[in-house]
């Protein structure tokens, strides 16, 4: 399990490295964000607590895919649609 | 709007926690939509037919961890056991003008705010229609939709009644971080 707290994360638009960051650069390392947030509220298994993003983040329109890789993690691939092209 | 997980919920006569190191925690008395069926794209005409039912919500909030008006953090709206809901849930049926709807929150004994639905900024269909049109929403969901002004910060060993008419009461305890067996934190922890 690589540490959540370095690792590079990279987004891709149509497969063009669009931005990247490593979470050493976000607010809260992992370990304080969930002693944070279980303060006050349960998490139980199944739940996801996202950890956040670097902004600027990329833009991108209906018809482009959207890569997000992280290391030692994998790579999510997902396509935006129009909403007319999707059935009612 | 936001969405809040569902532990955030308790039910009628049950505790809620307040921190020992907030000086605003404060009560919500809010009318409560509970979905009946899958809505997607209703318009508001035909949002109604979509409700199961109605009940009443009290959504306690920290004021001073809120961090963003329109964006309130889970930290202000996500606590465990900070949304009371109940007493029961009502048949949409048996409501026949949710429009016109008083709404009462008593500490103690005494009314400290007053409200009727017809003063929400946005009605209970639009609302089904403004949620549904880019979010499927399914039976079993709820929408709380606001509360009126007066509300007023309550403290440990306060008893919180919200009321809306044809809804019943719901009661509410405010206890302790000792009550709950955590240590309390004090302004300038870490």
């Amino acid at each position: 399990m690589p540490d959540p707290d370095d690792l590079m994360v990279r987004t891709f638009v149509d497969d063009r490295l669009r931005s990247r960051y490593s979470t050493t650069d976000l607010v809260r390392p992992a370990a304080r964000l969930l002693a944070d947030v279980t303060e006050f509220m349960t998490l139980r298994p199944g739940d996801i607590l996202a950890l956040g993003a670097a902004v600027p983040a990329p833009r991108a329109r209906a018809g482009q895919t959207i890569g997000v890789e992280i290391e030692g993690v994998g790579r999510l691939h997902n396509r935006l649609v129009s909403r007319a092209s999707v059935a009612a | 709007m936001f969405l809040k997980g569902p532990g955030t919920l308790i039910g009628h006569r049950g505790r809620t926690r307040r921190p020992a190191d907030v000086t605003f925690m404060h009560y919500e008395c809010e009318l409560a939509v509970v979905m009946g069926a899958t809505a997607r794209n209703v318009g508001r005409r035909e949002a109604l037919g979509h409700v199961a039912g109605y009940c009443i919500a009290n959504d306690y909030a920290i004021r001073d961890y809120l961090e963003n008006w329109y964006r309130p953090n889970l930290r202000v709206k996500n606590r465990d056991g900070a949304t009371a809901l109940g007493p029961w849930l009502v048949d949409a049926e048996d409501v026949p003008d949710v429009a016109n709807l008083e709404l009462r929150t008593f500490v103690n004994g005494t009314r400290t705010q007053l409200g009727n639905t017809r003063d929400l900024v946005t009605d209970v269909p639009g609302l089904i229609e403004y949620l549904s049109s880019f979010m499927t929403l399914h039976a079993g969901d709820v929408i709380l939709t606001g509360t009126p002004e007066g509300i007023v910060n309550v403290n440990v060993g306060d008893h919180v009644v919200c009321e809306i008419d044809g809804l019943g009461s719901l009661h509410n305890t405010l206890a302790s971080d000792a009550d709950f067996g955590r240590v309390a934190r004090h302004p300038g922890a870490s």
